[in-house]
């Protein structure tokens, strides 16, 4: 899985961080290592679409957080990869 | 490495640096960048400016970009001057019976030069009659006096071997007959609108699939 709004959702599931923590955590869990354009690109679409915002105050190492929406599409993505993986698992023992 | 990234990021539009500018210096000055980062922040850049630009802003910058590449294709592009010279048999000139060996000879002595020379050209001309007994040398060069000496010394050499008419001596172009340079770049910038119409379209498309899937 290389999407990186799922990751940078998946990031941010268990608590809001900033955009260094945000790639040092993606790295860890997923391996994929997200360069600055592509996670800020990210994030600047997760923000207009509502699934993330900032938390605090203004600080240039701003913090996000998971939304309500964002927690949702978020749980929607998940189960469609659970029912592929579930799928695939089971064909790949019956072949 | 990071300040070829900060200098990147200042493609990206007013607004979005205004917004997340500070703390996207502040994630280049935390993380180790690597070689490829400062191409991915130059499409995220182009992106961004995609999804901020309205149509017309879009299809103006690729018609210009087009323009822009026929341009410099245009100016790179060698002159080419054509010059040229009309002939014919001269009215007490050969009979019909002789005309034939009379063009032969030409002929021959024709090849001679065209053989060297694939720049010249001979060109029959059909007269009233429905005959050719007029002829036009034409001879294609980056350089206009060259292109006049070449077609010149074709001439010395038919008339040395037949009595012929000279019609028109052979000109000295004083315009290059190709490249158009105008037309060039107007069809840069009519296939650059068109590749920035089909471009934007094809985004806009995607986009609006993607954000579509997304909310089912």
């Amino acid at each position: 899985m290389s999407d990186p709004t799922l990751l940078v959702l998946a990031s941010l599931a268990d608590g809001e961080k900033h955009g260094y923590a945000m790639m040092e955590d993606i790295q860890r869990f997923a391996n994929v290592r997200l360069g600055p354009g592509t996670l800020y690109g990210a994030i600047t679409r997760l923000e207009q679409r509502g699934w993330i915002r900032p938390v605090g105050a203004d600080d240039r190492r701003r913090p996000y957080s998971i939304t309500g929406a964002g927690r949702e599409y978020l749980q929607a993505q998940l189960t469609s990869l659970d029912q592929v993986v579930k799928t695939a698992s089971r064909r790949l023992k019956h072949a | 490495m990071r300040q070829l990234i900060r200098w990147t990021a200042r493609l990206y539009p007013a607004a979005w640096r205004e917004r997340y500018g500070e703390e996207f210096y502040a994630l280049v000055e935390d993380s180790q960048p690597q070689w490829q980062d400062p191409f991915h922040v130059l499409l995220g850049a182009l992106r961004m400016r995609m999804t901020t630009w309205n149509s017309l802003k879009i299809v103006t910058a690729v018609a210009l970009a087009g323009a822009l590449v026929a341009g410099v294709f245009a100016f790179r592009t060698q002159d080419r001057y054509v010059s040229t010279a009309v002939m014919r048999f001269t009215p007490v000139g050969p009979a019909d019976g002789d005309r034939q060996v009379a063009l032969n000879r030409l002929q021959q002595a024709a090849n001679q030069v065209l053989s060297r020379d694939k720049a010249l050209r001979i060109q029959l001309v059909q007269t009233q009659g429905g005959g050719a007994s007029a002829f036009v040398i034409s001879g294609e060069y980056p350089d206009r006096l060259k292109a006049q000496a070449a077609v010149r010394e074709l001439v010395a050499r038919l008339t040395a071997v037949q009595t012929l008419e000279i019609l028109d001596p052979p000109s000295l172009p004083q315009r290059p007959l190709s490249p158009n340079r105008p037309t060039m770049v107007g069809a840069g910038l009519l296939g650059g609108a068109l590749l920035g119409l089909l471009a934007m379209l094809a985004w806009r498309g995607r986009r609006s699939g993607t954000l579509h899937s997304q909310k089912t």
